[in-house]
C-alpha cells in the first residue's frame, strides 16, 4: 500500500472497476494538523447504523494529540473504535478480501497500513429447519449461508476448547472461505493433512457450493456412483460426526457442510435413531435397509422374472401379472423404463415448479399416468405398482437417491436383456466397486466389509446408550485403517 | 489397485471356502450307482484329508516368513522364476477354464439351452476381469456378502428338503469297489485348488493361524456331506442318473406351497463362480509378479476366452479342460511338488 490516501483510494477504485457498490466516506480527523482519512465499504455488506455509531462518531469526536499518521492509526485501533473486531493489514489483496467480507476499511493519509473493522450487516436467511433432513424429535436448527453463524451453531453444541476452526480460502476469483472443523484430540493428524492438501490442490476459479469440492476430496482411483463425501445441513449431525474423529468443512455461502470420511452405513443413520427407543430405532434401521434393496432391485427383478423366468412368480401372481401384461403393447422392459423415466420427469418438475402450481403437477401425474394410461392399455397396473413401490422406497434413504436411481435403471435394462443372471452379475460389479472404494483411505463399506463386530452396535441395530457410550469408535480405528492412521498422539 | 495394507487371513479363507462351494454347486460327477451313502462319505473324508495335506507346504512358508510361496520364489530364484511363473499361470488358466466350462454347461443344460454360451462366458469373464483389477482385498471384502447370501440359500435348500427325506437302511451299508473309491476321492479332491490360491495370495494377509484352514475345510466338508446326504435320501435313485444335483435339490425345496427356489441356486452359483474366477485371475497376476495389472489380466482373460471357444468347438479340448483327474494332478504339482522342492532347497535359510 501507499502512504498517500489518494493513491490508495485510486488503486482500490481501479481494482473494483469503479463498481457502483464501492463507497468511500472521507473525513478529517481532529488533530494538531487535520489528517485526512476515509472509510471504504461495499454497500449492502456493512451495517450503516453500526458504522455510524461505532466508527464514524467516535472518530469525529476524538481529539488526536499525536502528529504522526502511524501513531494516529495505532491510537484509533487501541483507544477510539468500539468495534469488537479490528484487523490491521497493509496489502491491497487483503483490502479486497476484507471489504468483500463485510468489513469496513479505515485508511489514514500518511500511513501504508489500514484497519479492517468488523461491522457486517449483510442480509441472510435465518436459522430454520433444513428441508432435506427433517426429523421428528431432534433440533429444528439448520445451517445457513454465513460461515460465522454456522460456526456458532457448532460451538454452542460442543463447548470444548478441543473444537478447532481452521480457515482455508479456495477459488481464485470467488476467494471463498472454508472452515475446517475438528476436535483436536479425536481427529487423526494424517486425515487432516490429507484434507488440507486436497483443498489446497483445488484450482477452481469459483466455489459456490459444496459440490464443487467433492471431486477434489474423493480418493483417486475410487470412482463410484456412491459418494465418499457426506453432506449435512444439521448442526447436531455434524457435531456427532466430529466426536467420531471426522472433519467437517463449512463453506461460506452454502448451508451444506461436508463431512469426511463418509461411509456407506452412515446413509442409514439419522438423528432420530438416537432420540427414539432402541427397539424402534432398530426397526426403522432395518426398514431403511430393506427399502434400499426394494428401491434398487424390485423393478429389475420384476422385469427379469416377467421376461425370462415367469415360473418364479407364485401361481396366483403369475396369472394376474401375465393377464395385465398381455393387454399392453410394449415389452415389459420398455414399459418399466418408460414409467420410471416419466416418474423422474415428474419428480424433477415437482422440484423446480413454483409452489402454487405444485398441486397441478400432482393431479396431472395421478390422472394421466395413474388412471388414464392404465385404462387406455398403454401400461399395465402391475408394472405401475412395482415402479411406484420402488419410488416410495427410494425416499426412505433420500441421501442415496442419486445412486438408487442410476442402479434402478441399470438393473431394469440388465434384467430385461439378461434376466436374473444378468442382475446377479451386475450386483457383483456394484459390490466390487463399493468394496474397493475408500474415503480418505478408509474402506467405504467399513463395519460391513471389512467386518467389525464392535461397530455392529450401531449398524443394523441401535444399541442402547449405555452400550454406545462405553467407547466412541473413532473413524481412524476401523479395521484396515489403523495401520494407515496409527494414532501418534 | 491392490493396496499395501494387509487384511486378515480369515477373509482369504472365507473367499477360498466360497470358491470351494462353487465346486459343490457345479458338481456333475456321476456317483457310482451301487455305492452306499457311508462309502461316499468315507471317500469325501479322504478327499478332504488329502486337500488339507496340500496346504501344508504353503502354511510352512507363511508361518516361517509371513510371505506367500510365490513372493518367496520371486525373491529366492530370480532366474528360474520365469519357468515357475509360467507353470503357475498355465495352472490357473486351466483351473479358470475348468470352472467356466462347468458353469456354462450347467447354464445351458439346466437354465437356458437357447442362450449363446459364448456371450455368457464373455460377460462373466468381463465382470471377473473388473473384479481382479480392483484387487484381492476388494474381492475378499465382497466374499463377506456372498457368504451371508450362501448361508441363507443353503439353509433354505436344506430345511426346505427336510420333509422330503426318506431314509432307507441299505444306504448305511458299506459297499463299493476300489476303482469307485479312487474315482470318488479324486472328485472330492477338486477343492484342493484352493491350496494353490493360498500359496500365491497368503502374503497379502495377516494374523494367520493354521486352525483357520482346518476350520474352513471342515465346514466345506460338512456342506459337501449334507449335499451328499440330501442327494441320497431326497433324490434317491433319481440322483444317480442326473447331474447338477444341487440344482435338483433347489427345485425340490418347498415350504408348504411355496417353491421355486432354484432362482436362489442360480444366483449363488453365479456369485461363487464369479469369486472363484476373479481370485484365479488375481493369482495369475501375482504369479507374473505384477499386482492387479489390467493389461496382464486382459491378456490372460483373452487367452481363457479363446480356449473356451476352442473347447466348445473341439470335444477333445473340452474333455481335456474339464477333466478333474488332470486338475488334481496339476494341483498336486502346484501345491505340493514345487513348494516342497523350494522347501528342501531353501528351508534352512527361511526366517520370519
Amino acid at each position: 500500500m501507499y502512504n498517500s490516501l489518494t493513491k490508495n483510494l485510486d488503486t482500490l477504485k481501479k481494482m473494483f472497476a469503479s463498481s457502483a457498490d464501492f463507497t468511500v466516506r472521507e473525513m478529517n480527523l481532529s488533530a494538531q494538523n487535520p489528517v485526512k482519512s476515509a472509510i471504504i465499504t461495499i454497500e449492502g455488506m456493512c451495517s450503516k447504523e453500526v458504522i455510524a455509531l461505532s466508527v464514524i462518531n467516535p472518530l469525529l469526536a476524538y481529539n488526536f494529540l499525536k502528529n504522526s499518521s502511524d501513531k494516529i492509526l495505532d491510537e484509533i485501533k487501541s483507544s477510539v473504535l468500539t468495534s469488537s473486531e479490528i484487523v490491521e493489514f497493509n496489502t491491497f489483496d487483503e483490502a479486497v478480501m476484507f471489504s468483500t467480507s463485510g468489513f469496513a476499511l479505515l485508511a489514514v493519509d500518511g500511513t501504508d497500513r489500514m484497519l479492517a473493522i468488523g461491522v457486517q450487516g449483510f442480509s441472510f436467511r435465518g436459522v430454520s429447519e433444513p428441508e432435506s433432513e427433517v426429523v421428528q424429535r431432534g433440533s429444528r436448527e439448520g445451517f445457513t449461508e454465513p460461515l460465522r453463524i454456522n460456526m456458532t451453531l457448532i460451538r454452542r453444541r460442543i463447548k470444548s476448547p478441543d473444537l478447532v476452526f481452521e480457515t482455508i480460502t479456495v477459488g481464485s476469483e470467488s476467494q471463498t472461505q472454508l472452515m475446517l472443523c475438528y476436535l483436536q484430540k479425536s481427529v487423526s493428524p494424517e486425515i487432516l493433512k490429507k484434507i488440507r492438501n486436497r483443498l489446497n490442490s483445488c484450482n477452481l476459479e469459483t466455489v459456490l457450493a459444496s459440490g464443487y469440492l467433492t471431486e477434489y476430496l474423493e480418493d483417486k482411483g475410487s470412482k463410484s456412483i456412491f459418494s465418499g463425501i457426506g453432506i449435512s445441513e444439521r448442526p447436531d449431525t455434524v457435531c456427532g460426526k466430529l466426536t467420531e474423529g471426522r472433519v467437517a468443512i463449512l463453506i461460506d455461502g452454502t448451508p451444506a457442510v461436508i463431512i469426511l470420511p463418509h461411509l456407506f452405513v452412515e446413509e442409514f443413520q439419522s438423528v432420530d435413531d438416537y432420540s427414539n427407543r432402541p427397539y424402534y430405532a432398530t426397526f426403522i434401521r432395518i426398514l431403511k435397509y430393506l427399502s434400499f434393496f426394494i428401491a434398487v432391485y424390485l423393478p429389475g427383478i420384476y422385469t427379469g422374472f416377467a421376461q425370462f423366468h415367469p415360473e418364479y412368480f407364485p401361481t396366483g401372481l403369475l396369472i394376474k401379472t401375465s393377464e395385465s401384461l398381455s393387454q399392453t403393447p410394449l415389452p415389459v422392459t420398455l414399459e418399466v423404463v418408460i414409467i420410471t423415466f416419466v416418474y423422474e420427469i415428474m419428480r424433477e418438475a415437482g422440484l423446480r415448479i413454483p409452489k402454487p402450481l405444485g398441486h397441478a403437477v400432482s393431479i396431472v401425474g395421478a390422472l394421466v399416468i395413474g388412471e388414464s394410461a392404465v385404462s387406455a392399455g398403454f401400461i399395465s397396473s402391475s408394472t405401475l405398482m412395482v415402479v411406484a413401490t420402488a419410488a416410495i422406497c427410494s425416499y426412505v434413504t433420500s441421501p442415496l437417491y442419486p445412486p438408487i436411481t442410476v442402479l434402478r435403471f441399470s438393473f431394469v435394462i440388465v434384467g430385461g436383456i439378461f434376466g436374473l443372471w444378468g442382475i446377479v452379475l451386475a450386483s457383483c460389479v456394484v459390490m466390487i466397486n463399493m468394496c474397493a472404494k475408500t474415503s480418505l483411505g478408509i474402506p467405504y463399506m467399513s463395519s460391513l466389509a471389512p467386518f467389525s463386530l464392535k461397530s455392529m452396535r450401531d449398524v443394523f441395530i441401535r444399541a442402547d446408550w449405555k452400550s454406545l457410550s462405553k467407547r466412541t469408535i473413532k473413524v481412524q480405528k476401523f479395521p484396515e485403517t489403523e495401520d494407515r492412521y496409527a494414532d501418534k498422539n | 489397485m491392490q493396496t499395501k495394507i494387509k487384511f486378515p487371513s480369515k477373509r482369504l479363507l472365507l473367499l477360498i471356502f466360497l470358491a470351494s462351494v462353487s465346486v459343490i454347486l457345479l458338481e456333475s460327477f456321476d456317483l457310482p450307482k451301487d455305492t452306499s451313502f457311508l462309502f461316499n462319505l468315507l471317500t469325501l473324508l479322504c478327499g478332504f484329508s488329502l486337500t488339507a495335506l496340500f496346504f501344508i507346504p504353503s502354511v510352512i512358508f507363511k508361518r516361517r516368513t509371513d510371505l506367500d510361496f510365490m513372493s518367496l520364489a520371486h525373491m529366492k530364484t530370480p532366474n528360474a522364476i520365469v519357468f515357475v511363473s509360467a507353470f503357475y499361470c498355465l495352472y490357473f488358466v486351466y483351473t479358470a477354464e475348468y470352472f467356466l466350462i462347468k458353469y456354462c454347461d450347467m447354464f445351458s443344460k439346466k437354465l437356458n439351452s437357447e442362450a449363446n454360451i459364448f456371450a455368457v462366458d464373455l460377460v462373466l469373464l468381463a465382470v471377473c476381469v473388473y473384479a481382479a483389477y480392483k484387487g484381492t482385498n476388494a474381492i475378499a471384502r465382497c466374499s463377506i456378502f456372498v457368504f451371508v447370501f450362501s448361508f441363507i440359500v443353503l439353509l433354505i435348500i436344506f430345511t426346505g428338503n427336510i420333509s422330503n427325506i426318506e431314509i432307507n437302511n441299505t444306504a448305511f451299508s458299506f459297499n463299493g469297489t476300489k476303482s469307485d473309491f479312487i474315482n470318488n476321492t479324486s472328485f472330492f479332491l477338486t477343492p484342493a485348488f484352493t491350496a494353490v490360491i493360498f500359496a500365491v495370495l497368503s502374503g497379502y494377509t495377516k494374523n494367520f493361524r493354521s486352525r483357520q484352514i482346518v476350520f474352513s475345510l471342515i465346514v466345506t466338508a460338512i456342506i459337501f456331506a449334507l449335499i451328499l446326504f440330501f442327494t441320497v435320501f431326497v433324490l434317491g435313485e433319481y440322483a444317480f442318473a442326473q447331474d447338477y444335483r444341487c440344482f435338483l435339490l433347489s427345485k425340490t425345496t418347498h415350504f408348504g406351497d411355496v417353491g421355486g427356489f432354484d432362482s436362489l441356486y442360480l444366483s449363488l452359483s453365479v456369485l461363487t463362480v464369479f469369486l472363484a474366477i476373479s481370485i484365479i485371475l488375481t493369482c495369475i497376476c501375482k504369479s507374473t509378479g505384477k499386482s492387479s495389472s489390467l493389461p496382464t489380466i486382459l491378456v490372460f482373460a483373452t487367452i481363457i476366452f479363446v480356449l473356451f471357444i476352442c473347447a466348445y468347438h473341439f470335444n477333445a479340448v473340452k474333455e481335456l479342460l474339464s477333466n478333474h483327474y488332470l486338475l488334481n494332478i496339476f494341483t498336486f504339482i502346484s501345491a505340493v511338488v514345487i513348494p516342497v522342492i523350494y522347501l528342501f532347497a531353501f528351508g534352512r535359510r527361511l526366517n520370519a
